[in-house]
């Protein structure tokens, strides 16, 4: 029921988010006729062309998107013949780019190698299996940090990459386990899982395989971070279950020596509040507070193993 | 990078982005064309295009045109970062 409850109201964010979008956007100059759309093209370089439906009568608009500096264009409104005076310049657009994304598939290719340090970094320390989920999940949080993505978006991109993972035979909660991971950053130079292989491997006497299997069940088990979601999940349920964690944390090769409680989008703040609240009143554990303004997130670390 | 591809690369389009109902009236500048049964068909040799796996896809189901002709991609997360990376991880799976 939790499930069904999500995916309506992301679907509602989603509807809510693209007005939102329209309307964070910035309108710069408009060609309604021939010449003024010719200038349009020759005259100013765009990063992005979007080919999308505009107001009755308008050939292209320039329109700053997400920051980056976007021609729309009509090409029901702009006579045929206009339009295929211009193919090379459009020939030459899909050849540069790669190809053309679809709808709301915007944002993925130039994300797609533009993850390649971290990929690197983590490439021959993540199980085979995952290394598509993880390339998946990386080019996600890309796209999430470079565009202002509707949450509908993120829970339905989601639900396909961990589809994808489950249709091979393999858990898709585990796939999911790993997107949030990735998102919150866990496997970055100098944190968690990178700090995990210095002390192990590099420094350690485990093998690589070893790691492997250890980074493997980090990622099944999820035993550090509680995900926040905004709905379905209250203050006391983020408690327990972080609660939970810090019991068996400690136990895990290679341990943190912490719990953390994720959340992302202000309406997962109070719900974090409300967690620290409990886990003052009914716990010892020193915590501290970090937040990432640029995507809305905050983090409670609960610190289980002061050394 | 030089300084002057780096400078291009500024003022290069980073993205060529379509919505679905307009791929109708665009893909004609690209050569292509949407059948009346919604698949893409090149219009020079007037064959359907088909993925990398020769597949046909209707344009309610590609979430890309990859360039190379024009070849759709599955609308499907994964599917396109698979098609468009080069990492080749996917195959040794």
């Amino acid at each position: 029921m939790e499930d069904i409850y999500s995916a309506f109201s992301a679907v509602a964010d989603s509807l809510l988010s693209s007005r939102k979008e329209d309307d964070d956007s910035k309108y710069g100059p408009v060609a309604r006729k021939e010449h003024e759309f010719n200038n349009l093209l020759e005259e100013q370089d765009f990063e992005n062309y979007f080919i999308s439906r505009l107001p009755a009568g308008r050939y292209a608009t320039a329109k700053e998107i997400d920051g980056v500096k976007t021609l729309l264009i009509d090409t029901e409104t702009i006579p045929k013949s206009v339009l295929m005076e211009h193919s090379g310049k459009f020939e030459q657009a899909f050849e540069q780019m790669g190809g053309i994304a679809i709808g709301n598939r915007s944002g993925i290719a130039p994300a797609v190698d533009s993850v390649d340090e971290v990929y690197k970094l983590n490439e021959g320390r993540i199980p085979t299996q995952l290394l598509s989920v993880f390339e998946d999940s990386l080019v996600l949080r890309s796209v999430e940090r470079r565009k202002n993505l509707s949450r509908g978006t993120v829970y339905d991109w989601r639900g396909e990459i961990s589809s994808n993972y489950s249709s091979s035979g393999h858990d898709p909660q585990v796939a999911q386990n790993l997107i949030s991971l990735c998102s919150t950053g866990y496997f970055d130079e100098k944190d968690v899982f990178d700090q995990m292989y210095i002390e192990l491997v590099q420094d350690g006497s485990h093998s690589i395989q070893e790691y492997k299997n250890i980074v493997g069940d980090y990622i099944k088990e999820n035993p550090f971070a509680v995900f926040v979601k905004a709905q379905g999940m209250s203050g006391r349920d983020v408690y327990h279950m972080a609660k939970g964690k810090t019991e068996d944390i400690d136990r895990y090769p290679a341990s943190p020596g912490f719990v953390e409680i994720c959340g992302k989008g202000q309406e997962t703040h109070p719900i974090i509040d409300d967690a620290r609240d409990l886990l003052s009143e009914n716990c010892d554990f020193d915590m501290t507070t970090r937040r990432n303004r640029t995507i809305d997130q905050k983090i409670l670390r609960i610190i289980t193993d002061p050394s | 990078m030089t300084d002057l591809e780096s400078s291009r690369r500024t003022t290069m389009p980073t993205e060529l982005v379509a919505d679905r109902d307009m791929l109708e009236s665009f893909l004609p500048v690209l050569g292509a064309e949407v059948t009346d049964d919604e698949y893409i068909r090149d219009l020079d040799s007037g064959e359907i295009l088909t993925t990398e796996d020769g597949e046909r896809l209707t344009i309610d189901e590609i979430g890309y045109l990859k360039h190379g002709s024009v070849v759709p991609v599955e609308d499907d997360f994964s599917a396109i970062v698979s098609e468009l990376s080069d990492r080749n991880i996917r195959q040794e799976e």
